[in-house]
């Protein structure tokens, strides 16, 4: 009976410590059909651009603080911009915006932001100034 | 209506108001506090969470830790109405909130924190996809010599060329109709760059390819850690993806073709294109094709795709324009998975409940798009992935037609084969040694990724390893100092999951309660819970009870097929629990044995559902409840609520 009991509560004790996290796979479709950014809760276009900005931003200033080359840097974004739905990152102000608040978060100061505005814009006036008007809009020190 | 419909339906509203009441209190609790985190504890349930999950939602974002294939841990963030939906209603688990009260300055830095791992730790899986990518790559890339030679055309995936391309397509420009949206794109961009521009860049293209082959990962990759973003060279697999997508993109560019019949939606159901809306889609398809001119010149590596893709946008906009409905690229790879769905009557109420799900995200996002005065591709996108889902929703109605899923990324990549008769074949030996290297290279990553994140019952688990989450993030506010004071300082104490039984989901969550600064507490009923709750307002009490008590009879359970075999519900069983819980251990025994001789029949799938109903039994015999059921769908009334609990509020989109 001991044995039976101690074979009882020791499944019950393996089973409820079993892992604690779900693997990813699933067939239901509701599941699937909430598998997107917002669909599900309603985001806005403008709370879209928002988190795709922030997204941005972390990113920026992640890999500029790791020390990554800029033809990866690049790349990285491309990752994330798909994430949220977006292919052509050059095209979205977002990306800009973005960018400019993760490099001054991550210390950049004016001189290095020259660099990084010369080499993403390439010569487009909106983009540089987007990427402006991101580093401004964060405080703090530069 | 009778006196006693009149009682049921005044109960029915006092429980609607006593539900949105509580709503209201605790939504206004939150909106007294400066900011705060919500500590989630879900119950647990049979399956791969048996005993119990953990979160931490920040407003609208749920960031949480799931098992992700061999062993290894990795980070989610969902919306956080999604999340519920998930857990409390399919998974039918109850879910205990702790609202934690934090400052802004606390509040931003945790969700950074979250935001940083989930960037760094998607990079670092990102990079072992690659490298097993490069492993198929070298292992089907054709070879010089036999009799190691690949055997068969050799080809490969081509992203969103499925659009325009069949499978097998070669660089010969399709037969058939042209698009003049994208004859005149051409031209545009043959003003903008010169005629030769498109043509000279597909003969770098294929000259480069003519000549390349795949070489394997050897540098060791440098150390990983879990907040420092990596920095990874592109693999063969990546390089040898991005030149065909450029090549096959400027070469769709330059033929002109129009969509394929198969690649595209139209809502012929819905209302048409309206005035505003055709003016908006006439300026958007114009924005679109100024970015595309540029795109075209791009120096990025991996301009193709998205130029594919706009190529294959803007001829859907075209066909929107030109046909007064709405006109929509089809998201669905050829080889989609199909949802398991219940059969008969079933079905249906399953496809009504997903309809009702999916319908609103999709006028929704009809409206938003329309609203917008400059195209924005993350807004279309949203509009495409909405429509389609509904749009296959009621495809699926069709008796044999399957429900079509795409999770993931949510860019549509209908993708077609390239047969490529021009790559360059590896000597025999080189290739094999190219092998052996990419094979090396996968395994040394994918140790490299165990180390940081596999998984351990007890000491790197969803619930450790979102405190340690928290302390990197509080660490990084006080460098050199402790991140023990700051969580004290900001929290209101500590919760340590080391050398302690805090790494169990209900002991955390106990333990966040007794620690941090939480400011409420609530428990959000699981699916069951609610509806059980509905029908008592509805029914005598003791006839709701006999008939939801058990698997055969009861209308709140709608099985997910992946539950496993039982007769008896025993979460709210009490002291039966142990009889219940006999009866069910029988149920899936026999189930079990009887699926020996369905096997060959069902694949197995009685005889795990029954050895599984066995050994979920175990607990019960000693009086715990783990399997509560889990749900193939659920009434499109609890889907809304859903929706309006715990998910910030939305503004309502108006049209101009």
């Amino acid at each position: 009976m001991r044995a039976i009991a101690s074979l009882l509560l020791g499944s019950s004790l393996v089973l409820l410590l079993g892992g604690c996290s779900i693997s990813e796979s699933s067939s239901n479709p509701f599941e699937w059909s909430s598998d997107s950014t917002g669909s599900s809760s309603g985001s806005s276009s403008r709370n879209r651009g928002e988190e795709y900005r922030n997204d941005v931003r972390q990113y920026t200033q992640a890999y500029v603080q790791s020390g990554g080359d800029f033809d990866t840097f690049t790349h990285g974004l491309s990752g994330i911009a798909s994430k949220h739905g977006v292919s052509n990152w050059e095209s979205d102000d977002n990306t800009y915006v973005g960018i400019g608040q993760g490099l001054k978060q991550a210390g950049v100061t004016t001189m290095q932001l020259d660099v990084w505005k010369t080499n993403l814009s390439k010569g487009d006036a909106k983009k540089a100034a987007a990427i402006q008007k991101g580093y401004d809009s964060v405080q703090g020190p530069n | 209506m009778r006196p006693s419909q009149h009682r049921r339906v005044g109960l029915e509203r006092v429980i609607r108001l006593l539900l949105v009441g509580l709503s209201m209190a605790w939504s206004a609790a939150a909106a007294a506090e400066p900011r705060s985190i919500d500590y989630l504890y879900i119950e647990a349930n049979e399956g791969g969470s048996s005993g119990g999950h953990v979160a931490l939602r920040f407003d609208a974002d749920t960031f949480h830790f799931q098992q992700a294939g061999e062993g290894l841990l990795r980070l989610r963030r969902d919306d956080a109405a999604a999340f519920l939906l998930r857990y409390t209603l399919l998974g039918n688990r109850p879910i205990h909130e702790s609202r934690i009260a934090v400052s802004d300055d606390t509040y931003d830095r945790l969700r950074a924190a979250f935001t940083r791992r989930l960037l760094v730790q998607d990079a670092q899986y990102e990079h072992l996809e690659a490298l097993e990518a490069d492993v198929a790559l070298v292992a089907r890339w054709p070879r010089r010599a036999p009799p190691e030679a690949a055997g068969g055309d050799f080809g490969a995936a081509v992203r969103a060329a499925g659009y325009f391309l069949p499978d097998g397509f070669s660089g010969d420009p399709p037969a058939g109709d042209r698009s003049a949206a994208l004859l005149a794109l051409r031209a545009r961009i043959a003003a903008a760059y010169g005629e030769d521009f498109v043509p000279d860049r597909v003969r770098a293209l294929r000259a480069s390819l003519a000549v390349w082959t795949p070489r394997a990962v050897r540098d060791p990759a440098a150390p990983l850690a879990r907040d420092t973003y990596p920095s990874f060279a592109p693999t063969a697999s990546t390089t040898h993806a991005e030149q065909l997508e450029a090549l096959t993109a400027l070469e769709v560019l330059d033929a002109a073709p129009a969509l394929r019949a198969d690649a595209y939606r139209v809502a012929a159901d819905m209302p048409g294109l309206d005035a505003h809306e055709r003016r908006s889609l006439t300026r958007f398809a114009e924005e679109l094709s100024a970015d595309l001119v540029s795109l075209a010149a791009s120096p990025r590596p991996d301009f193709g795709y998205p130029l594919l893709l706009g190529l294959a946008r803007l001829a859907a906009l075209e066909a929107s324009l030109t046909s007064g409905r709405l006109v929509l690229l089809d998201h669905f790879a050829a080889d989609a998975p199909a949802a398991a769905l219940p059969e008969g009557g079933q079905r249906t109420a399953a496809l009504d409940a997903l309809a009702a799900w999916v319908r609103p995200p999709a006028e929704r996002a009809r409206q938003e798009f329309f609203v917008q005065d400059h195209f924005r591709e993350a807004d279309y996108t949203e509009l495409e992935t909405a429509w389609n889902r509904w749009l296959e929703v009621e495809r699926a109605r069709q008796p044999g037609t399957p429900l079509r899923m795409e999770r993931g990324p949510l860019l549509p990549g209908r993708a077609a084969m390239r047969r490529e008769d021009d790559a360059a074949p590896l000597d025999a030996a080189i290739g094999r040694g190219e092998l052996a290297a990419a094979r090396a290279a996968a395994a040394a990553y994918r140790a490299r990724l165990a180390e940081l994140y596999g998984y351990n019952l007890i000491s790197r688990n969803c619930v450790s390893e979102i405190f340690a989450t928290i302390d990197a993030g509080l660490a990084e506010t006080a460098p050199g100092g402790s991140g023990l004071d700051e969580s004290r300082r900001r929290l209101g104490g500590v919760v340590q999951t080391r050398y302690s039984f805090n790494f169990i989901p209900v002991v955390s969550s106990a333990a966040v309660e007794r620690n941090y600064t939480t400011v409420g507490r609530r428990t959000l009923p699981s699916y069951r819970q609610l509806r059980l709750a509905q029908l008592a307002a509805e029914e005598p009490a003791w006839r709701v009870a006999v008939r939801e008590s058990n698997t055969l009879t009861a209308t709140a359970y709608h099985p997910d097929p992946r539950d496993s075999a039982f007769l008896f519900f025993t979460d709210d069983a009490g002291a039966l629990r142990p009889l219940l819980g006999t009866a069910n251990l029988l149920v899936g025994v026999a189930d079990g044995t009887l699926g020996l001789l369905t096997w060959p029949a069902d694949a197995g799938a009685r005889l795990r559902a029954g050895w599984s109903g066995a050994l979920f039994s175990l607990p019960e015999l000693a009086g715990v409840n783990i399997r509560k059921g889990s749900m193939a769908y659920v009434e499109p009334d609890l889907l809304s609520q859903v929706a309006g609990s715990g998910a910030a509020a939305q503004p309502v989109v108006t049209a101009p």
